[in-house]
C-alpha cells in the first residue's frame, strides 16, 4: 500500500511536470523547431526502431517454444522480452537521433547539444552506480536467477551506456571532420 | 556527389557554414550534408540558399 502510494505520487509529479512544460512552452513553436533534414532523419530513425521491434517480436513469437523449453526461459519470459525489445527499439531511435544530430532543434543548437550530453552522462552514471551496487550487495540475482526487477536497472544502464558511447563516437567524428567543414 | 559550386559560392561570400545555416534557419549539419552531397534539399531550402548566396537555382543546383 505504501509503495503503491509512492508510485502514485511519482507518477502524479511526472504528469503535472509534463503539463507544466506544455503550458510553458506549448505556444513557442520555435523552441524545438527541427529543420527539414532533421525531420527526415528523425522519421528514418523512427522507422528503423519500429521495424527492429516488429522483427524482434515476430522472431520471439516464432521461436517461443524453443525459449520456453530452453534453460533461458526465465530471462526470455514474455514480460521481460517486451521490456527488452522496447529498450532495443528506443536505443535504435535515440542512437540514430544522436548520430544524425537530431536530438535538439535548430535554435541554440550547440549549447543544447552540450546540455544533452551532460544529461546522458549523468543518467548513465546514476544507472551505472545502481547496477554496481546491485552487483556488490548481491541483489542482482534472486535464487540464482536474474529477476525482472533486477533486469530493468541493467537494461536502463545499457540504454544510457549505448547513448553515451554513440555521443562520444559522434564527438570524435565531428572533431575529425572539423577541418573539412 | 559533392556540391562544390555551393561551397565555392559560400566561400566567395565569405560565409561560414554556421552563418549560412543561420540565414537559412537550418542547422549547420544540414548545410554540411548538402555540400557533401549526403542530403538532397527541398526546393524551398534550395531557394533560401540561392537567395542567401545571390545565385540562381541553375547556378547552384543544376547539373
Amino acid at each position: 500500500m505504501e509503495l503503491g502510494l509512492i508510485v502514485f505520487f511519482i507518477i502524479a509529479v511526472i504528469v503535472f511536470w509534463g503539463i507544466g512544460v506544455v503550458l510553458k512552452y506549448g505556444d513557442d513553436s520555435n523552441r524545438d523547431r527541427f529543420d527539414e533534414m532533421q525531420e527526415k532523419k528523425r522519421a528514418d530513425a523512427y522507422k528503423a526502431a519500429m521495424t527492429t521491434e516488429e522483427l524482434l517480436f515476430m522472431l520471439y513469437a516464432l521461436s517461443y517454444d524453443w525459449f520456453d523449453k530452453s534453460k533461458f526461459n526465465d530471462i526470455f519470459s514474455p514480460s521481460f522480452v517486451i521490456v527488452f525489445i522496447l529498450m532495443i527499439g528506443l536505443s535504435v531511435f535515440s542512437g540514430m537521433c544522436i548520430w544524425n544530430d537530431t536530438c535538439v532543434g535548430v535554435k541554440d543548437h550547440e549549447k543544447r547539444n552540450k546540455k544533452f550530453l551532460r544529461n546522458v552522462l549523468l543518467l548513465a552514471a546514476i544507472w551505472g552506480i545502481n547496477f554496481g551496487i546491485k552487483i556488490r550487495t548481491g541483489t542482482l540475482l534472486y535464487d540464482g536467477k536474474i529477476s525482472f526487477f533486477s533486469a530493468c536497472p541493467i537494461l536502463m544502464s545499457a540504454y544510457y551506456a549505448i547513448q553515451l558511447i554513440i555521443s562520444i563516437l559522434k564527438k570524435i567524428s565531428i572533431s575529425k571532420n572539423e577541418g573539412i567543414e | 556527389m559533392k556540391n562544390l559550386r555551393m561551397e565555392s559560392a559560400r566561400a566567395a561570400k565569405d560565409l561560414s557554414q554556421q552563418q549560412l545555416a543561420d540565414i537559412c534557419e537550418v542547422s549547420r549539419q544540414t548545410i554540411s550534408a548538402i555540400e557533401k552531397g549526403d542530403y538532397n534539399p527541398t526546393i524551398k531550402l534550395c531557394i533560401e540558399i540561392c537567395k542567401a548566396l545571390d545565385k540562381t537555382l541553375d547556378e547552384l543546383f543544376w547539373e
